[in-house]
């Protein structure tokens, strides 16, 4: 995890291999590289990230919390989200499996350390 | 400067260059991964780094256990086990298992403020913490530059540095009209290139070699 771009994880999320990943998902004529076997590390990492940036990008569709379209896009963002997912996330949906009859709706929202405006909490009388 | 309309050309010369280095380094990156092979272009000639196969892996491994015991066998050379006590014996002792450990104290913070970066809405607030994660992992990694620098003359080190030299000696191909010809007939001549092209070129070959090999075979 650090501030720099990997073009790596960018070919990973564009649209033409991201197209690529989808179709030779569903389709097994499809190869994304001219090797088939015998991988080398790099093209396994690049798989890695394919696979990721897939799931992210489904998770975008089902507007899942903290991520959005620019934490994809830079790589230092999308890391902390991907630290948050295994520190936070996975934590929470453990413990919902365990204690399904919890109420989880007051669970920490976004946070906007800069706003003035008072939270206000509307409430049925 | 601005002209006129007020465009700042440098700002569009640097925009436009910043985006064609990208779009080299996208075309670097793709074809890095579009074989199990790397070729690149060094002075003109075009070279090939490629993974070893059964025989060649062979030829290393024999080098390696012989390069092993050879170094073992020398007084001179230590482990790093006993390198890490000798730091600890001095009179201004050098602690590399506190050092290691305080790695991963910063990793446990860095991780808590990437917590907090993605829970924070706020650019600029998000923005002060992104500076606090990046200057703990300046820090850490200064600290493991120093781990490495210290521990640079164990045999495990040395051992590794061999292997990834005779690795290129072995992969590293040019290209000729009709096929590909190992660059370096023997390893005498390998060991005997003494001009600054030639490292240049090895060290190029080398890193292309570990974007290819998860380990040292």
């Amino acid at each position: 995890m650090f501030k720099h771009h990997d073009p790596i994880r960018k070919l990973a999320r564009g649209f033409h291999y991201q197209h690529l990943y989808a179709r030779a998902r569903e389709l097994h004529g499809i190869q994304i590289f001219e090797n088939v076997s015998d991988l080398s590390k790099i093209q396994i990492e690049f798989l890695y990230w394919l696979a990721l940036y897939n799931r992210l990008y489904q998770d975008l569709l089902m507007r899942e919390p903290f991520l959005t379209e620019e934490t994809i896009n830079d790589d230092f963002l999308c890391d902390c989200y991907l630290i948050w997912e295994d520190k936070v996330k996975r934590k929470k949906e453990l413990e919902r499996i365990k204690n399904p009859a919890r109420d989880y709706s007051r669970d920490k929202k976004q946070i906007d350390r800069s706003s003035k405006i008072p939270s206000v909490v509307f409430k049925k009388c | 400067m601005e002209n006129a309309q007020g465009i700042d050309r440098q700002k569009i010369l640097a925009e436009v260059t910043e985006k064609l280095n990208e779009l080299d380094e996208l075309q670097e990156a793709e074809g890095m991964i579009e074989n199990n092979t790397i070729e690149f272009q060094y002075n003109g000639s075009i070279y090939r780094v490629r993974k070893p196969n059964r025989r060649e892996r062979e030829e290393l491994r024999l080098v390696k256990n012989k390069k092993q015991t050879q170094l073992l066998k020398d007084p001179d050379n230590v482990t790093e086990e006993e390198l890490i006590k000798v730091l600890l014996d001095r009179s201004v002792p050098v602690d590399i298992p506190k050092m290691r450990q305080d790695i991963r104290t910063f990793q446990q913070k860095i991780e808590s403020l990437a917590v907090d970066i993605t829970e924070t809405a706020s650019k600029p607030d998000r923005d002060k913490l992104i500076d606090q994660a990046e200057s703990l992992r300046c820090e850490q990694l200064n600290l493991q530059y120093r781990i490495n620098e210290l521990l640079s003359s164990c045999v495990e080190k040395q051992l590794k540095d061999f292997i990834q030299e005779y690795l290129v000696y072995i992969v590293l191909e040019k290209r000729t009209d009709t096929n590909w010809v190992k660059h370096f007939k023997n390893y005498d001549e390998f060991m005997n290139s003494a001009n600054e092209d030639d490292d240049n070129l090895i060290y190029r070959a080398a890193h292309y070699m570990a974007a290819l090999l998860h380990k040292d075979v």
